[in-house]
């Protein structure tokens, strides 16, 4: 998979052209700085993605989390947290208590590394990456299967594959055009024939 | 060592049989990206009838010149939360929603990027919503300031009481919310594509909540930001005694409230162009050209917030005016490849597809309106009169609400696995594009008369009778049309006809598997097909014609 951080990088230097063409119309000096600190959060955000691109973390992910009750419990203590903003600060308190449940919780949510078979899920989920032949539907409704004649499957009449290239044939003719192209350089140095 | 994972064999549900709904709590702090994007798509749908209500009342109240619905403070107290509540609570969500469920489905992945973190955003949005409303429960009533919350008025000076507060709380919560679960599905969709799906076979829709996520990364901290400056100027309201405090407040607030507009508007102009993609048979007209422009769209929205303050003087009102301009140029390339792709089209017109075609008319309206009012000579004689409310509720309503709409009735058999009723649907849309033309037309004209925005009532001699009364008339026909949604909703829940994996020849990779879809979206039965653009199962389609042809 091509890394694709490009599309923010490209799109947080067409902001900052943006605000450097704001300075142009003599700005005051906030809505420039705001403008350059959106455009710097988006191009932070590129570059957290093309690190996680030179550590190999793209790609589907096979450790899924089986639950995410410790997600709930800290949302519901920044609420509490921030509603203190409201109705006294001792609610903030109670707030942070949440957040340590929460952190007691998060444990066990998500298989360590390593853990088999592989790639795995706990719970009822079926294990991501490696396809297998059930169903269970995650959602209200009905499984239907895919009708046989359905475009998913594929064209029904497999294609017959062009005939292969003969091995190697163009790197060698390429390797032999370069080989060429640099004894004649070489040769035109050993002469001290000017280049033209 | 290695620990081994002990989990129960999953049973294959027999096809035509129901599958496990899940537990209360395998729902609420469930990992799956549909159960999350359907939770947030669920409650916004719930905030809207809130939200809807209130304005019935507004509408209620304006209908006859001095009316007495509501006191003046309720009123103020109905349109601030029927304001806040469409735009942070229902409006952005949904859209940010709807790439949540659908982007991974979209682009074969098994599931978002940090689902428990996208659990976690949820949970904010949610927690959120309860706090703001919990306002009106308060003895001071709910936050009265309108949505953008100006300073010196939103002040503990000039408006005392819990109700700011929690309003403040509320819109931080879920503007922190939203702003993770952005994250989260942007880095999906940069991260955890299937094999074959370059950024350049991404589905429209897929490409619109890319552009508007890039968006709210940028923006959203403002808002933060902003609510946090009028938290200390609740505790300390002395600070908005300077100018620039007060001057700075509205800086960084438009710097989040601008992009928010395009927000709720990118991922329902994705819906619309799938919609009429699949129901014009074709394959969606000038793609690339559209990707380029909603990029350019996207950046050239972060550079035209000044515009809603040209009336202070302190913006730069040439350089706003003329990236507000601009934007005609993006949206011209999009208007034009939305109907180019319906040229020459084997055209359907099932529900969806009827609210995709009148966003395209309705929508110009509100866009061609916010083109008047982002040049400073006309700003300065319509702002804040009727004129700038018909404006936005163009935009919003008439264009927002329609793609909403018609990416409901065209993903519901999705994530459902039922079909909608088409009669009902038809019911529906017919109720709510003669519901909303007559509430939202009048009020150009009602601002051209000088009726100014967010009067409680008005006298019979202002001469706003008639136009107020036309527009209450189509708010009851809105409500109307709401209420035969949610009876279609229960209809096809509580007598069920079953969906086909792709009950409208869609183009996409979610119309490839079963509906609903499996846990990890695809499986054996259900695999991800091979990727060849930006429609693969239409190339397949194709193909498999092509080569019955060939066979004969």
């Amino acid at each position: 998979m091509k890394p694709s951080h490009g599309v923010v990088g490209a799109w947080a230097a067409g902001n900052v052209v943006l605000a450097l063409v704001h300075l142009a119309f003599h700005p005051r000096p906030l809505p420039f700085f705001l403008y350059i600190a959106g455009s710097a959060i988006v191009a932070g955000f590129g570059l957290a993605v093309l690190a996680a691109v030179r550590t190999g973390r793209d790609g589907p992910q096979r450790r899924q989390p089986r639950r995410a009750s410790a997600a709930v419990v800290a949302a519901l203590g920044v609420a509490m947290g921030l509603t203190g903003f409201a109705y006294g600060w001792w609610l903030s308190v109670l707030g942070v208590y949440l957040l340590g449940v929460a952190a007691w919780l998060v444990r066990g949510e998500r298989l360590r590394p390593g853990a088999r078979p592989w790639p795995v899920a706990l719970g009822d989920a079926e294990p991501a990456g490696q396809p297998v032949l059930v169903y269970h539907g995650s959602s209200i409704g009905t499984a239907v299967p895919i009708p046989a004649d359905h475009a998913a499957h594929g064209p029904p009449t497999p294609r017959t594959p062009p005939p292969p290239e003969p091995p190697g044939r163009l790197r060698n003719t390429v390797v032999l055009i370069l080989l060429v192209a640099a004894a004649r350089a070489v040769k035109n140095v050993l002469r001290g024939k000017p280049r033209r | 060592m290695t620990a081994t994972a002990d989990r129960p064999v999953p049973l294959e549900v027999e096809p035509g049989r129901h599958a496990q709904p899940g537990s209360i709590v395998g729902w609420l702090a469930s990992t799956d990206h549909k159960r999350i994007g359907l939770l947030t798509l669920g409650t916004a749908l719930v905030l809207m009838l809130v939200a809807g209500g209130l304005a019935l009342t507004i509408r209620g109240q304006l209908a006859q010149p001095q009316l007495h619905v509501l006191t003046t403070d309720r009123y103020d107290q109905f349109f601030t939360i029927h304001g806040s509540l469409m735009i942070y609570m229902v409006m952005t969500p949904f859209a940010i929603g709807m790439g949540l469920y659908l982007v991974p489905l979209q682009i074969g992945a098994p599931n978002v990027a940090a689902p428990r973190t996208t659990m976690f955003s949820y949970w904010l949005y949610v927690t959120g919503a309860v706090v703001m409303l919990s306002g009106f429960f308060t003895g001071s009533g709910a936050a009265d300031h309108g949505w953008y919350a100006y300073p010196p008025l939103a002040t503990s000076r000039y408006t005392p009481g819990q109700g700011v507060e929690l309003w403040i709380v509320g819109v931080a919560l879920a503007g922190l919310g939203m702003l993770i679960m952005a994250g989260t599905v942007l880095w999906t969709v940069l991260l955890k594509r299937a094999p074959g799906m370059t950024m350049l076979r991404l589905p429209v829709f897929s490409w619109s909540i890319v552009a508007s996520n890039l968006m709210v990364i940028g923006a959203f901290p403002a808002l933060l930001a902003a609510v946090g400056i009028l938290a200390v100027g609740r505790v300390r309201p002395d600070l908005f005694t300077h100018n620039e405090w007060n001057i700075g407040y509205q800086d960084v607030f438009w710097f989040f409230g601008h992009p928010v507009v395009y927000v709720m508007f990118f991922p329902y102009v994705g819906a619309i162009a799938e919609v009429l993609a699949t129901f014009a048979g074709r394959k969606f007209f000038g793609y690339k050209f559209f990707v380029i422009s909603q990029l350019l769209f996207a950046a050239l929205s972060m550079s035209v917030w000044g515009h809603h303050m040209f009336t202070t003087g302190q913006s730069s009102n040439y350089y706003f005016s003329l990236t507000s301009i601009a934007l005609v140029i993006p949206a011209g390339i999009e208007y034009f490849d939305m109907l180019a792709t319906l040229v020459g089209g084997r055209l359907r017109f099932p529900t969806a597809m009827c609210f995709a075609l009148a966003f395209i008319p309705q929508f110009l309206i509100g866009g061609l309106t916010g083109i008047m009012s982002g040049t400073p000579a006309l700003d300065y004689q319509i702002q804040d009169s009727y004129f700038l409310v018909g404006h936005w509720h163009y935009t919003l309503a008439a264009g927002s609400l329609f793609g909403l709409f018609a990416g409901v009735y065209f993903w519901f058999p999705k994530a459902t696995g039922r079909m909608l009723r088409e009669g009902l649907g038809k019911v529906h849309f017919w109720l709510w594009f003669i519901g909303t033309n007559l509430t939202f037309l009048p009020m150009f004209w009602l601002g051209f008369h000088g009726m100014p925005r967010r009067i409680p009532t008005y006298l019979p001699s202002d001469g706003f009778t008639t136009e107020n009364l036309i527009s209450s008339i189509g708010a009851a026909l809105l409500g109307l049309g709401a209420m035969v949604f949610i009876l279609n909703v229960a209809e096809s829940l509580g007598r069920p006809r079953f969906a086909d994996p792709d009950p409208w020849e869609g183009h996409t990779l979610e119309w490839a598997t079963s509906s609903p879809p499996p846990t990890f979206n695809f499986s054996a039965r259900y695999p991800v097909p091979p990727v060849h653009s930006y429609a693969p199962l239409l190339d397949l389609r194709k193909e498999r014609e092509q080569a019955q042809l060939g066979v004969r």
